[in-house]
């Protein structure tokens, strides 16, 4: 143990005086050389694989460029022509408003709804949130074409059982108007996620609070009101912003059912059917990138989506701070 | 210690066999001599007996030109073509499935012009079908060589006519909607069979039926998406989804399965007729279907007689992408593809398309009096071409959900259409 030690320690005595501080700084650099290099891997994918192109692609946002010719400088025609010029962008906009504005609360409500079942001393109640949960683990593309078939109009199982008990039976994917509550339906499918994370919180409220609630005589709705919502705050405060965040960006569903499948597998022109009604953020992001290849402008979109990004988090984070409680912060 | 060594023996023993097996099997393949170019060629041809002729055919000009090697690949998403080519990465030469990207891409620079190759390599043009020059031409030169080609007529299910009590194709586009009504059967509300549905197969609408009624896309560098003729080619679509109900028709749309499929609306007998090409004929019999076929000329409005035979002429161009690596070679296979008019008839009668030359020998499909009707509309007067503008992805999209927006009856085809006109004329000066 101690020879190798010792044996290496020597040489440092021997020069020691001479120019130690050049020689320590030398042995600084070498060992931040070292560790960077030990680091490189992730570093260098970093740098050449994310900083490059985010800063490439806030470049091009201010150019018109189509990938093959070289990117032209327009200053801001890009953001200006999506805020003035194209009735498209809107359409997008407010599509995607509806998903988070809609979307998030009734993931949110219906999450903890679950949790809160599932958060019972009941036999076999580990199989339920397993059962729940399992929709997390089957990949997107698949979920979603396997709700294309059972909200198919003619022949899905859904349509079948709507109508045998005589219920309107809506057009889903393939109706401009139930298109988006369709998708609302196949993301609700993957709210184990959230359940799961909802149900980890309640099991982390301490006990005493309950029981100190309940020598006060407080009923099991107020226990809820006054012990279990201020203790899961931060809990559903983070979903609510990961839910928001999710939304904004949402695209493998919406892109997958587009029409309901009424052109699976078919052009570009099936994006965002029926009749622009899916037509999301980062749908018509996309379409722009790569159906018409207006890199800039999408450049454009994208840069713009970060920015409300981070709006909306730092407006969330503003206006909840009277609502969050985390325990034991200072007051 | 003995155990170990053993072990390394046979590992080593294991190694070698697999080094012989990977190298005797590296070695059947038949290695390319080294002075041999390879050429990759994508292509879009449908799988099944189209991507099988093409194997064909290659594998003929691969044994008589032992200096050149011709590798086809299916690449049918036009993103990753555009992607490949951007990022210097294209293949040698591609085998478009139609030409309504042409203008765009020759626009933006994808492609080369071919008429310095057609000119040096002694080419004849003259024997080509004339209009199958005009569907690969944009701005005045020639961004492919036409092969295969195309064009669309009424598609009839003969079987279910003559249940019908109907003896013979409709004539003018009001026989057309009288015998759509007698073909479709509405059980309890719900549509079991649609006689026709003019926006349902293989994505032909629209874009056609303005021709018919007079009208026009583009005119120079004009967008004429309003023209009143175009109105009322769209106003005629819409009958259909009003006389049974927007949702109706889009939901039996929704029970068909993919195209050219044993499912697809015309195969399964829920549609008895579509406007569409000989080859869904051709699918149908590969995928087992019982009923009859026939085919006439899609029929003009009983007015206007003069636009009889009215369709359109596309192709498959053979092109050649902006940094091939191999231009000169790849020319050489597309002059010997497209130029041989022995090759040029079997080919079309083995895929039911027509002949892109003049001097293809008959063939005993050409007979055939289903197949006379596509080959007599390819030399119509009135047999157009798809528009070729730098702005064609964008314009099918949009005219798609002008049409769309129309059936389903969110905006008249006046408003639709005056819409369409709009933007297209906005994206047409800002390409310019």
């Amino acid at each position: 143990m101690t020879p190798v030690r010792g044996g290496r320690a020597a040489p440092h005595r021997e020069t020691a005086g001479r120019d130690m501080s050049m020689r320590s700084s030398r042995r600084e650099l070498r060992r931040i050389g070292v560790g960077l290099l030990f680091a490189s891997p992730w570093l260098v994918g970093f740098l050449a694989l994310t900083v490059y192109p985010s800063l490439a692609s806030l470049y091009y946002s201010f150019n018109s460029f189509n990938t093959l010719q070289a990117p032209t400088w327009v200053g801001f025609d890009n953001f200006s022509t999506l805020f003035l010029n194209d009735p498209l962008f809107w359409t997008a906009v407010k599509n995607t408003l509806y998903m988070t504005l809609v979307g998030v609360p009734v993931n949110i409500v219906l999450s903890l709804a679950l949790a809160l079942l599932l958060n019972q001393n009941r036999r076999g109640v580990t199989v339920y949130r397993a059962m729940i949960y399992a929709p997390v683990v089957v990949p997107p593309v698949v979920t979603s074409i396997i709700w294309v078939w059972i909200l198919n109009p003619e022949n899905g199982l859904l349509d079948q059982v709507l109508g045998f008990l005589h219920l309107p039976q809506p057009g889903w994917f393939t109706d401009p108007s139930w298109s988006k509550p369709a998708l609302l339906i196949l993301l609700t499918w993957g709210l184990g996620q959230t359940m799961v994370i909802l149900l980890a919180g309640l099991q982390d409220v301490p006990q005493h609070l309950y029981e100190a609630a309940m020598i006060d005589g407080a009923s099991q709705a107020r226990r809820f009101w006054h012990v279990t919502l201020p203790m899961l705050s931060p809990v559903i405060f983070y979903n609510v912003v990961v839910g928001v965040i999710f939304s904004l960006q949402l695209f493998t569903q919406a892109f997958v059912t587009a029409g309901g499948g009424l052109c699976y597998g078919g052009s570009g022109n099936c994006l965002g059917a029926p009749l622009n009604s899916t037509l999301l953020y980062g749908i018509y992001l996309y379409q722009n990138a790569f159906a018409y290849f207006k890199m800039g402008y999408a450049s454009a979109m994208a840069w713009l989506l970060f920015a409300v990004t981070v709006i909306a988090t730092l407006l969330l984070f503003r206006f909840t701070r009277g609502l969050v409680h985390y325990e034991g912060a200072a007051r | 210690m003995l155990s170990r060594q053993r072990i390394t023996h046979v590992l080593t023993g294991l190694l070698l066999v697999a080094i012989i097996l990977l190298s005797s099997t590296g070695a059947s393949y038949r290695r390319p001599a080294r002075s041999v170019v390879n050429l990759v060629m994508w292509q879009q041809w449908g799988g099944g007996h189209e991507k099988a002729t093409l194997d064909k055919y290659i594998a003929l000009f691969n044994r008589t030109h032992p200096t050149i090697h011709v590798t086809e690949i299916p690449v049918t998403d036009n993103t990753k073509i555009v992607a490949a080519i951007s990022g210097g990465h294209p293949p040698d030469l591609m085998d478009l499935g139609d030409t309504h990207t042409i203008g765009e891409w020759a626009h933006s620079g994808l492609l080369q012009p071919l008429d310095n190759y057609i000119k040096s390599s002694g080419m004849d043009m003259k024997a080509f079908v004339p209009a199958g020059w005009n569907a690969v031409t944009f701005q005045g030169k020639h961004w492919g060589v036409p092969f295969m080609n195309f064009n669309i007529a009424l598609v009839y299910n003969r079987t279910e006519f003559q249940q019908a009590g109907i003896t013979r194709p409709p004539r003018t586009l009001e026989e057309l909607d009288q015998d759509a009504a007698k073909l479709t059967i509405v059980k309890n509300g719900r549509i079991v069979r649609m006689g026709y549905i003019p926006d349902s197969s293989g994505g032909n609408g629209l874009e056609y039926y303005a021709w018919l009624f007079g009208g026009d896309w583009f005119k120079g560098n004009k967008s004429t998406a309003a023209d009143p003729a175009n109105v009322q080619a769209l106003t005629w679509e819409t009958t259909y989804y009003k006389k049974y109900g927007a949702s109706n028709v889009t939901r039996f749309m929704s029970g068909f399965g993919q195209y050219l499929t044993a499912a697809d609306g015309f195969e399964s007998g829920k549609m008895a007729m579509i406007f569409d090409g000989w080859w869904t004929a051709f699918f149908a019999k590969e995928n087992g279907v019982k009923f009859s076929i026939g085919a006439a000329p899609f029929p003009p409005p009983a007015a206007h007689p003069e636009r009889a035979n009215t369709s359109y002429l596309d192709t498959n161009p053979q092109v050649i992408p902006t940094g091939s690596p191999h231009p000169q070679e790849a020319f050489e296979f597309i002059k010997w593809e497209t130029t041989n008019p022995q090759l040029c008839s079997e080919y079309a009668a083995l895929i039911a398309n027509l002949p892109h030359l003049k001097t293809a020998p008959p063939n005993p499909l050409f007979k055939d009096p289903n197949f006379q009707v596509f080959l007599a509309l390819s030399n119509s007067p009135n047999a157009h071409t798809t528009p070729k503008t730098p702005i064609s992805s964008q314009f099918a999209t949009n005219l798609s959900n002008a049409e769309q927006s129309a059936l389903l009856g969110k905006a008249t085809p006046q408003q639709a259409l005056t819409a369409l006109q709009q933007t297209t004329q906005q994206e047409l000066d800002s390409a310019h």
